[in-house]
């Protein structure tokens, strides 16, 4: 065998240990690939989130906070280890698992507030736990084409479906709905603390069968620049 | 062909096409809403002109930079085969090598979303569509550039 077999063959053999053995390794070269060169982004999508849970909250000053059950007890502060590299799929790795009671189907929030002494976590619903290893877990996210999310639109709280996608879509809207462009979009399913914010409804207009009215919800982050997220008990 | 540290030219070729790839993957996906597997292409394309350990080099790179998650996944799984199986077939493909190439790519793509997620596909086909066809469309592009730069004499 010559010089350039045995040379591949070696770094080959390198590469299948560094696979099994230290794959936070591979983690850390993406991340650095993805977030090497940039500036404050995470500080970025904290603003916007700010900006989403303030919407939130003046909608929350129009209705009846009491009759409304407690959202969250407390929460797990989590790092994103990496991304889901391929297409079809939204989900992304955080750094805690089994080992720290993470369960399947717990919320995962994008967090507005940094104090460590504060048992609620305010932040935007960006996902949910779907798979659990003894120290990560999987987020399945809003952007993912499997997910679906009972939620309500605007001061007047307008029921809507979402539906997961690379643009998310808010769906079955009562066509007599009167949906704005930049009204706050937040969650209404029991399986989810509520009013959380996923973001802004964006263009809407008649679906194709003129039935119900739809719109696209947009975000003033980027999810795939999160470094750190909340997962909710 | 003029080797260079006992590599063909075509190696460091590949190698500069594969990153380059992988950071599109990594940086700029999704590009203009659609989300190219870019890599996968890659290594779809050099599979056709590099040797197999060269192959099987790169796909282990990428496996080590792209997994996601403690386990190798499904996804990452037919992602390392696919390429290696191209690899290996090659030589026995009848045909013109521009032509095997075109029909590799495109059944190395719809093979990719077949065996990983065609339940996603399938729910979400309008816009899984998108991105299978400018996935192709980058493959197709990469595959005229090496192409073009091959000496067959």
């Amino acid at each position: 065998m010559n010089k350039r077999r045995w040379l591949l063959l070696s770094l080959i053999i390198i590469l299948i240990f560094l696979v099994f053995l230290k794959p936070d390794l591979g983690w850390k070269i993406r991340g650095f690939i993805n977030r090497g060169l940039e500036g404050d982004v995470e500080g970025m999508n904290r603003l916007a989130a700010e900006n989403e849970n303030l919407k939130v909250q003046l909608v929350l000053l129009d209705q009846v906070k009491e009759q409304i059950p407690e959202s969250s007890s407390g929460y797990i502060s989590a790092f994103v280890f990496t991304y889901y590299p391929f297409s079809l799929k939204d989900k992304f790795l955080i750094d805690v698992g089994t080992n720290q009671q993470i369960k399947i189907g717990q919320p995962v929030v994008l967090p507005i507030n940094k104090k460590l002494d504060s048992k609620n976590a305010e932040g935007i619903l960006i996902g949910r736990i779907s798979t659990v290893f003894d120290n990560s877990a999987l987020v399945q996210t809003i952007f993912d084409k499997d997910w679906n999310l009972k939620v309500k639109i605007g001061k007047k709280g307008e029921p809507s479906l979402l539906k997961g996608g690379s643009t998310p879509k808010l769906t079955v809207i009562n066509k007599e709905a009167k949906i704005a462009d930049g009204d706050v979009v937040y969650n209404a399913d029991p399986n989810f603390p509520f009013f959380y914010a996923l973001g802004e409804a964006a263009d809407p207009k008649f679906s194709s069968d003129q039935v119900f009215k739809e719109a696209d919800l947009s975000f003033a982050y980027d999810l795939s620049r999160i470094t750190i997220v909340y997962v909710l008990k | 062909m003029r080797k260079i540290f006992w590599f063909e030219k075509n190696f460091f070729l590949g190698l500069l096409g594969f990153f380059a790839a992988l950071i599109l993957q990594i940086k700029f996906n999704p590009l203009f809403g659609l989300k190219i597997n870019f890599v996968l292409m890659a290594l779809v394309v050099l599979a056709l002109f590099l040797d197999f350990f060269e192959v099987i080099f790169l796909e282990l790179f990428g496996v080590f930079v792209l997994n996601w998650q403690p386990n190798l996944s499904t996804e990452t799984i037919i992602f390392f085969l696919l390429p290696a199986a191209i690899s290996l077939i090659k030589k026995f493909l009848p045909g013109q090598i521009w032509f095997n190439g075109l029909l590799l790519i495109i059944l190395g793509v719809l093979g990719f979303y077949y065996f990983s997620s065609l339940g996603s596909f399938l729910k979400n086909w309008p816009e899984a569509f998108g991105g299978i066809i400018a996935t192709i469309g980058f493959g197709f592009m990469i595959f005229f550039s090496f192409y073009s730069i091959q000496d067959y004499n």
